[in-house]
């Protein structure tokens, strides 16, 4: 069993990040998100792991073939997972430590690398020539003395001639600008953002840039490469900070509330919208 | 929104309170027309040059507080995205509202100030107390900060200052809780620095990419360059500055 002590890059397998390799507890971006949401579901996940989801196994198998690294892919040959074989190889795939997807999948997932290389900008973020590694680990102590950990699916050189840029590659419905822009709120990106800019200031000293490479998962797999505005970044160091803090009082305490606190009633409000309502009645 | 359509949804009509809005926009566009023709001169801080609609911002929420556009100008920063005053100016304004606050102690290691809130009906409420020292600091992380490791006693002074102007004059500092020190690149917030500047393209595919300019660099504030120490020596003990 891993133990980190010691600030730093690793090379760690998935199954060992995940599993939290700090004694005494780490948070990560993606812990924070949750805990953001409320740390009962935090806490819950830590002690259960996350439910699979066949949206990671897909994004998951598009990283290992876009980046090289991860668990291996164990391609199903089944035409989708209604089958009892087909669910069988499944189970036995995710026990294994490897990500199950189905044939007609991981051709598609192929074409998306395919396209990804193909795109002049996405491709050079991802490129081993221009410096850099695929899927580091950081640990590093941050605020309120906590320890944090991040996973980069690229941590650029920081040495090199270029300004090391951060890039972070995700699969979605819809690259366009509105759709990547909602994506970057509601599944928290720009805490992502703040979280592997700071994991790179304090393990490497280094101030990086930051890029997203959002791919859409159907034909002709679009790609659109965008950068977080300073506003964005702001707010996401803001919920990092709150974050931190909501995790320490939490580990402090040993409580860890739902929603609101068990003795708190709080009074709620009609939703805005209803305003409408009450103009017509 | 028009001012008419909230009129019509309120079912209320044009009052005092819409009249004050009214002025408030009025205001608004010509802070803005001030803030376009000023944007590019040194007056503004390198926060804010070239940035009107900011500086918009800026000179209305230095109303709120009592301030002129320019003495705003030179009281406030943007510090990655946050508004906020110089610890010089929160001082000043917290003063202007006959609180007072004032040094005891100050060293490197070490800053201890007063302050005292002014009762209403006269005469002051007691004495508060803040102590910022280098142990503190360094607990928060913040030490290890280029310019904590410059000028400690500079940055434990805005500390101090931030911390008791709050305490005893919240009520003032309302539209500005925080002084631009406490942000700068040190606060909890700021645990990040950025990158300097937007990423571009021909940098990715160009080989080797060129180096942003430092002089775009839109995310160093100079606020910590200038944050001159503006204390007198400390006075006797419990003197007032």
């Amino acid at each position: 069993m891993t133990a980190i002590t010691e600030p730093g890059v690793y090379s760690l397998p998935d199954e060992v990040y995940h599993a939290d390799p700090v004694p005494g507890g780490s948070l990560s971006a993606s812990g924070a998100k949750t805990l953001l949401r409320a740390p009962a579901l935090f806490q819950w996940e830590r002690e259960h792991g996350r439910p699979p989801k066949r949206e990671y196994d897909l994004g998951h198998a598009a990283h290992k073939l876009v980046l090289g690294v991860g668990a291996e892919l164990a391609i199903v040959d089944a035409p989708d997972w209604r089958t009892k074989a087909a669910r069988q190889q499944r189970d036995e795939a995710r026990e294994a430590g490897r990500v199950p997807i189905l044939a007609h999948e991981h051709e598609q997932v192929q074409a998306m690398a395919a396209a990804l290389r193909r795109h002049p900008v996405a491709s050079k973020l991802l490129d081993p020539d221009r410096g850099g590694q695929p899927e580091q680990s950081l640990f590093w102590r941050g605020e309120e003395n906590v320890w944090l950990r991040a996973r980069l699916d690229w941590l650029p050189n920081m040495d090199g001639p270029h300004r090391p840029i951060i890039a972070d590659y995700k699969t979605c419905d819809s690259a366009s600008l509105p759709s990547v822009r909602r994506a970057v709120a509601n599944y928290g990106y720009y805490i992502q953002d703040a979280w592997y800019r700071s994991a790179v200031d304090n393990v490497l000293g280094a101030q990086a840039a930051f890029c997203f490479i959002f791919q859409e998962r159907t034909p002709p797999y679009l790609v659109t490469v965008v950068q977080l505005s300073e506003e964005a970044q702001a707010a996401g160091r803001r919920a990092m900070s709150r974050a931190i803090e909501i995790y320490r009082d939490c580990t402090e305490s040993g409580i860890w509330p739902g929603y609101v606190g068990d003795y708190e009633i709080p009074e709620i409000d009609l939703p805005p919208w209803t305003d409408r309502y009450e103009e017509y009645a | 929104m028009t001012s008419n359509e909230i009129t019509t949804r309120d079912q209320q009509p044009a009052g005092a309170q819409e009249s004050a809005l009214v002025l408030w926009a009025y205001e608004a566009r010509q802070a803005a027309q001030v803030a376009m023709s000023l944007a590019k001169t040194s007056f503004v801080p390198a926060s804010l040059r070239g940035k009107p609609e900011d500086i918009t911002a800026a000179i209305l929420a230095g109303r709120e507080l009592g301030l002129q556009p320019m003495a705003t100008l030179r009281s406030m920063d943007v510090i990655q995205g946050t508004p906020a005053l110089r610890a010089h100016a929160m001082r000043g304004l917290v003063q202007s509202h006959g609180h007072r606050v004032w040094l005891v102690e100050q060293s490197p290691t070490r800053v201890v100030m007063r302050g005292q809130r002014r009762s209403p009906g006269g005469g002051y409420e007691p004495e508060q107390e803040v102590v910022w020292t280098i142990d503190r600091a360094a607990q928060l992380g913040l030490t290890g900060k280029p310019e904590w490791k410059k000028q400690p006693q500079t940055m434990l002074t805005a500390r101090a200052t931030g911390e008791i102007c709050r305490l005893i004059a919240s009520d003032v500092l309302y539209a500005m809780p925080y002084a631009a020190e406490e942000l700068d690149g040190d606060g909890p917030a700021a645990a990040v620095r950025t990158s300097g500047g937007r990423v571009t393209a021909a940098e990715i595919v160009g080989d080797p990419a060129p180096q942003p300019e430092a002089a775009s660099d839109p995310v160093q504030p100079e606020a910590a360059e200038d944050a001159e120490l503006d204390w007198p020596e400390p006075a006797q003990p419990g003197g007032e500055a």
